[in-house]
């Protein structure tokens, strides 16, 4: 047939789609059998189908389109109504077709499959109700048009418009049954992402589009990004000339309206993704023997293309779970007081510079306890570690290798494979995952996803000398270290700084003294502190105040000047560099300096910034005036809150188990060159034994607070510190406690204060 | 590609000085020779990682060989050699840039205990010249521990 191969794979893509466009509709009308619309748009694509084929000369593409579109025909006219059996029937026939197709893209026939039994099939149900049987092997039974050429679409179809060739040569190959590699680019964002809630007019209307060869896609937003990195070379330049200033600034709206617009042309509905699963959860409700309603939200929210299919098997997999272990069966939902069926509800939202993907079902929800069982049993945590973990904590484990606490493994789910690789494809792209459960109410997946990851804005900072970038998404705030009244933010803990922000506690990094460019004095009174959050943990960096010298922050001036934003094209560092796990790759700034990015997660990681539990208390509580002494509360290991005056606190550490040591009736903690005694609050308190035998696995966390006290360093070992108070009223002495120096009123709790002196002497 | 794990093939390499040793690398690795390029630093990286260069829009790691290969260098050099023995492009800082000469394998002579960065030598007219696999020095040098200054408590390096 000459050189038709350039036409069979448009004819391939083109069915492709109406196969996805098919099985929404199939669904659609299970959910509303009477829809004319619905059946009338399966009744076209069929017939297009047919129609094609015949040009191509696919015979059994043909008759097997030839008996859907004679089931359809009687559908539409009412001679037949649908059941379960006519819908499984039309699924078996969108199955068969694709499998043709597949073999037509690989070896350009059909293939040896035989259809002939699936398509008695369709004409036997439908000849149901009625007498004449058609004959099958007569493609042309019905009038046809066969098309002159393909690439004129039926124009009442859901397709967009036939392709303007970038190039003369035919497509490149397909990657097997997946969606095809060109993209339209849409004029408007398609519509119809919704499945199962009433749908409005499922045809699309044809949109003005084009296909594009996503090589050259690509190519053009290299080239943009070297655009950007040449705008920014030439807004440095000083030049008083207003001609070279206006055109200068020309080029700057210019260079940034072509950027936004090469990102977007990136930019791909997650609806392409959604696409195929209301299927997928059909076939596998089926398959589980569960009644599940399923919701698709935002499908229309957009992510960049080189990420979109990385998250389809992670969901995929979520998808599996939620059905098969999630919902419940429908007689014990009913015994549970639930609806019969399960909701499994997909959502897409834009958040903060990123798409957030969540995946909750209302079933069973995961079972809190035997995650922890398992996860003692498996030796990730020692038990005792395991008892103080919050429920959320406990659920991290489920991202561990093999873990999997389904009482049988499936053959849908349960090997325990899942998880971790769901974690680590989500996080290869640059995201996160985060899992909430509920026991008996459901479970919610939630997966970030970086927007993109080419051009970002992004905030410079400087510090002793040297600019690094800081992405613009995770940043919340700027607050100078200097207060407007004078003093410092930042609170005395020595070794582990912290900032009180609109009542939370924070920690903070002194970035050159992380880095190692210099000793943290200057920034201490003079510089900024940058308030990211990355990981729904929160902490501030410290760099300079302004442009490199330290002079003391005198407000917003200083602060614009200590850090600029800049829209940087990210490079990538090469693998030596990233694995240092601190910087996230580098850019090239508009002078031609190089400026290593942070990688926020790693900073955190490698400054080992002490878990500080956010503050419970209300926000108003915290701006009680407190003008009293200030104390550092924590929670001891039986869960009781006790007070440590601040001004003894030395630092925060934190230890492993296996760092302490014991020496004849202490326990000490080594430290540098030496020893530090070691106290338990509990233990102190006098109430409940800390079990000093406790067999704390050697990696269990100690958290010890280390003050100075009698002349000596003393570590106090607590379960957690919660926050630095100032104290509502004077210390109460009281009578006769225990290690106890009095109660003091704390953000209107009574708190009791340690008695420090008392441990140190004791020691 | 690059030179062979034994014997090493290629036959045009280009040379340069560090310290007073002389070495090569086979010259169709070689990229671009920079010279007087800003380099900027990159804190908390292996001793021997001098900082990074950009050049024709990639970031390019600046590596100082003359530690893994046990030359003290002259001050004050500023070449810049970029090589790409694999995916990633590297520069090697060196001293001065010789020429490219022409060796036939069966003028190469190999070291004792092949697995080190140098591969063979080559008595060239007044010099003995160091074959370099840039691959080997590149791995050996950047798996150390980072010079810090920081905090302890860094993630190590995990070797390969």
């Amino acid at each position: 047939m000459g050189d038709n191969s350039e036409f069979i794979g448009e004819f391939l893509v083109e069915s492709t789609e109406n196969l996805d466009q098919l099985d929404r509709d199939l669904l659609a009308l299970e959910a509303e059998p009477g829809d004319p619309q619905r059946l009338a748009s399966i009744f076209r694509t069929v017939h297009t189908i047919k129609g094609n084929s015949g040009f191509f000369g696919f015979s059994k593409l043909g008759a097997l389109a030839h008996s859907g579109e004679h089931l359809l025909g009687r559908l539409r006219d009412g001679k037949l109504s649908l059941d379960d059996r006519i819908t499984g029937t039309l699924y078996s026939m969108v199955d068969a077709v694709r499998s043709i197709l597949r073999a037509i893209e690989a070896t350009g026939t059909e293939g040896e499959q035989d259809f002939r039994e699936l398509s008695r099939q369709l004409a036997a149900v439908a000849a149901e109700e009625s007498a004449p049987v058609v004959e099958l092997d007569s493609p042309t039974a019905e009038p046809d048009a066969p098309r002159p050429e393909p690439s004129s679409a039926e124009p009442s179809s859901a397709e967009p418009h036939p392709a303007t060739r970038a190039q003369a040569e035919p497509l490149p190959a397909l990657p097997r049954a997946e969606p095809p590699r060109a993209e339209p680019v849409a004029a408007a964002p398609a519509a119809a992402p919704e499945v199962v809630t009433a749908a409005p007019a499922a045809s699309a209307v044809a949109e003005s589009t084009v296909r594009v060869d996503v090589d050259l896609l690509a190519s053009i937003l290299d080239l943009v990004g070297e655009l950007v990195l040449a705008r920014n070379e030439l807004k440095s330049i000083e030049t008083e000339d207003p001609a070279v200033l206006a055109a200068t600034q020309r080029i700057h709206t210019v260079t940034n309206a072509l950027q936004e617009t090469a990102v977007k042309t990136r930019m791909q509905p997650v609806e392409h993704v959604f696409s195929r699963f209301p299927r997928t959860v059909r076939d596998l409700a089926k398959a589980c023997g569960k009644e599940v309603v399923f919701t698709v939200d935002g499908a229309d929210t957009e992510l960049d293309r080189t990420l979109i299919e990385s998250i389809r098997d992670p969901l995929t997999h979520l998808i599996r779970n939620a059905i098969d272990h999630g919902v419940e069966s429908p007689e014990v939902r009913l015994a549970a007081g639930k609806p019969r069926a399960g909701k499994v509800a997909l959502r897409a939202f834009n958040e903060s510079g990123r798409v957030t993907i969540e995946l909750a079902d209302d079933g069973g929800g995961i079972d809190v306890e035997r995650v922890r069982e398992k996860a003692v049993a498996r030796g990730l945590v020692p038990a005792a570690a395991a008892a103080a973990l919050a429920d959320d904590e406990v659920l991290q484990f489920i991202f561990e290798p093999g873990f999997s606490t389904a009482r049988e493994v499936t053959s849908v789910s349960g090997r325990g494979v899942g998880m971790d690789v769901v974690r680590t494809n989500i996080e290869a792209i640059g995201g996160t995952v985060e899992i909430h459960s509920r026991r008996g109410a459901g479970t919610t997946v939630r997966v970030h996803v970086p927007l993109t990851l080419a051009i970002m804005p992004a905030l410079v900072v400087h510090v002793a000398g040297e600019r690094f970038a800081i992405p613009q998404a995770a940043v919340s705030e700027l607050v100078p270290v200097r207060k407007t009244g004078g003093g410092s933010r930042i609170e005395g803990l020595a070794d582990a700084p912290v900032m009180r922000v609109r009542g939370r506690l924070v920690p903070v990094v002194f970035l050159d003294a992380f880095l190692g460019l210099r000793q943290a004095t200057a920034c201490r009174e003079a510089g900024t502190v940058v308030l990211v959050r990355v990981d729904d943990r929160e902490y501030g960096i410290v760099v300079d105040g302004s442009t490199g010298s330290g002079h003391s922050g005198r407000g917003c001036r200083d602060l614009l000047e200590s850090a600029s934003l800049s829209t940087i094209v990210v490079k990538p560092i090469g693998g030596v560099l990233a694995a240092l796990g601190l910087y996230s790759g580098a850019t090239v700034l508009g002078d031609g300096g190089v400026v290593l990015i942070l990688d926020l997660r790693g900073v955190a990681r490698a400054a080992e910034l002490p878990a500080i539990e956010r503050a419970a208390e209300p926000p108003g509580v915290a701006q009680v005036a407190a003008a009293g002494e200030r104390y550092l509360v924590c929670q001891t290991r039986i869960g009781r809150r006790v007070a440590l005056p601040l001004a003894e606190v030395v630092r925060l550490e934190k230890y492993r188990a296996r760092d302490v040591q014991v020496a004849g009736p202490r326990r000490v903690v080594r430290r540098g060159d030496g020893f530090t005694p070691l106290a338990d609050a509990d233990g102190l308190l006098g109430a409940g034994q800390p079990a000093a035998g406790r067999p704390a696995g050697p990696e269990a966390g100690v958290n010890v607070v280390v003050v100075r006290v009698s002349g000596m360093e003393l570590g106090i070992a607590v379960d957690r510190i919660i926050d630095v108070v100032g104290a509502e009223s004077p210390l109460q002495a009281a009578l006769s406690a225990a290690g106890v120096t009095g109660t003091v009123a704390l953000a209107g709790q009574a708190t009791e204060v340690l008695d420090l002196a008392g441990a140190a002497a004791g020691v | 590609m690059t030179s062979a794990t034994v014997i090493p093939v290629a036959r045009r390499w280009c040379s340069f000085l560090l310290g007073d040793e002389c070495f090569a690398v086979d010259s169709s690795l070689v990229v671009e020779v920079l010279r007087s390029r800003r380099l900027t630093r990159v804190p908390l990286a292996a001793r021997g990682v001098l900082g990074l260069v950009q050049l024709r829009g990639r970031i390019v790691p600046v590596i100082d060989p003359a530690e893994p290969l046990a030359v003290s260098r002259r001050a004050g050099a500023n070449t810049h050699l970029v090589i790409a023995p694999g995916e990633e492009w590297y520069g090697l800082l060196v001293d001065e840039m010789l020429d490219v000469i022409e060796i036939a394998p069966e003028q190469v002579e190999r070291p004792t205990g092949g697995t080190g960065p140098v591969q063979g030598t080559f008595a060239a007219a007044d010099r003995l010249v160091h074959l370099l696999d840039p691959e080997r020095m590149i791995h050996s040098l950047v798996w150390q521990r980072p010079a810090t200054g920081g905090r302890p408590g860094l993630p190590p390096n995990t070797a390969p």
